[in-house]
């Protein structure tokens, strides 16, 4: 009689256990899952659909839609270091637009002649993690197998549906200028060129773009 | 004997299930309290800093909280506006929302009275969301003289700044001409207030901010001015 009370009290508890360690997984699931898990982070930008943070290391970069509640490693931040003699791979100037993430992915690889350089602009979805589009952020000049794009990115504006405009800079001997670009469904284009353009000056209102040459304002159709 | 061993059992059992579940609400409670609590709300409008969210229940007005991620503290700024909310005799709503780090903008619109006695107020309200602390309340324009009107009408879209210069474009009230609404451009920043362009050509959502570059369209051209 004893044995079975004793039996039966540990069935109670194994029962007991069981049930609230499934209750206590649910709950954590049930209300982590559809936010995005942002403990410990760095949040960098962040819109109505979508959040991009760093762990607190700010090592790399992380995208999740709130609709999913699922995160996509974007690539490493741009920290001391990042970049050392045999090359590096960094991404930078992150923006948002609905679901949508456009980032700048900078990355050199080997040494002296045999170094390689790749400037892309990157779009991705950030409900699913596709790569939308990877897009040079220019012509080098002068043109070079080893290098991919023209320069870095000052500034960059994204829509909604996917356009996106950017200023890079790029060098021709010791001269800096500037262009502006821009990736819409009618293609890619460069849009001004000048060593004037005010590098932080692109906007995006709707669909209308502005950036400043020779000290006035100018305006495209971001389609 | 029995007794006891009845008892010491059910308690053992209280103990483990009570166990979980207060570790779990613990947990729950770490976890939610940094980042505003959001449950049945919709997002208005979020940057690195905080969030602009609304409630949504039923048969319940919508009320516009902001919140900085930092403070986790949730600010009540006003009522959504929605069909009917303005029935009859006075009301009020908030809309535009715009936010800069942790401050945020928005249009603030009641109406007092009915028919001629009524008197409408258009402002913008600049406020902290960390602390809930308003910093500016600005009339949207300068309504005629005797009007019953304050400000001069509805904003179309606002841009801030993380220091607290505003600029937005209303549509200026009364409309002299019934096809041809009137638009001001506003700024109001450490060098004052002041109307930057006025006209029926100016294009109403047109306004965009890079840095201090405010940027607006009329007649089909860019126009910019500086935000101080």
């Amino acid at each position: 009689m004893r044995h079975i009370s004793i039996t039966a009290c540990l069935l109670l508890i194994t029962l007991a256990m069981t049930s609230s360690t499934t209750a206590a997984a649910h709950t954590v699931y049930h209300k982590t899952h559809p936010t995005c898990n942002r403990n410990h982070t760095h949040i960098i930008t962040a819109d109505t659909q979508a959040v991009v943070y760093s762990l607190f290391d700010a090592e790399n970069a992380f995208g999740c839609a709130f609709s999913q509640g699922h995160q996509y490693e974007l690539g490493p931040l741009p920290i001391e270091g990042s970049c050392g003699p045999n090359g590096c791979l960094v991404i930078n100037h992150i923006v948002l637009a609905g679901p949508l993430v456009a980032y700048e992915y900078f990355s050199t690889a080997g040494q002296g002649e045999l170094r390689e350089e790749e400037t892309l602009i990157v779009i991705r979805d950030l409900r699913n993690g596709h790569i939308l589009h990877r897009i040079p952020t220019g012509t080098p000049i002068p043109p070079s197998p080893r290098v991919i794009g023209s320069g870095p990115v000052e500034s960059m504006v994204l829509k909604s549906d996917g356009s996106v405009a950017w200023i890079n800079e790029y060098s021709v001997g010791k001269i800096t200028s500037y262009e502006v670009h821009a990736f819409d469904k009618t293609g890619s284009r460069v849009l001004a060129t000048g060593t004037n353009i005010v590098p932080n000056s692109l906007a995006l209102a709707g669909s209308t773009l502005y950036w400043i040459q020779e000290g006035k304002p100018f305006s495209a159709m971001l389609h | 004997m029995r007794h006891i061993s009845i008892t010491a059992c059910l308690s053992l059992v209280v103990l483990v299930m009570a166990c979980p579940t207060a570790t779990v609400a613990r947990t729950v409670r770490h976890k939610t309290h940094p980042s505003c609590n959001r449950n049945h709300t919709r997002i208005i409008t979020a940057d690195a800093q905080a969030v602009i969210y609304r409630t949504v229940e039923a048969f319940e007005p919508s009320i516009v909280y902001g919140c900085t991620y930092s403070q986790g503290h949730p600010y009540k700024l006003g009522e959504f506006p929605t069909i009917g909310s303005c029935g009859s005799g006075a009301c009020g709503s908030i809309g535009q929302e715009v936010l800069a780090g942790q401050l945020v903008a928005y249009e603030h619109f009641s109406t007092m009275g009915r028919e001629e006695l009524r008197e409408d107020e258009f402002l913008i309200i600049v406020r902290n969301v960390r602390n809930g602390h308003v910093l500016r309340r600005i009339p949207t324009g300068i309504s005629a003289p005797g009007s019953r009107l304050k400000g001069a009408g509805p904003t179309t879209v606002i841009a801030l700044k993380s220091d607290g210069a505003v600029a937005w474009i209303n549509e200026h009230l009364p409309r002299t001409s019934e096809t041809e609404p009137e638009y001001e451009v506003h700024a109001y920043d450490k060098t004052g207030n002041r109307v930057l362009a006025a006209g029926t050509n100016i294009a109403p959502n047109s306004l965009a901010l890079a840095g201090s570059t405010l940027y607006w369209t009329q007649e089909g051209k860019p126009f910019s001015a500086t935000l101080h």
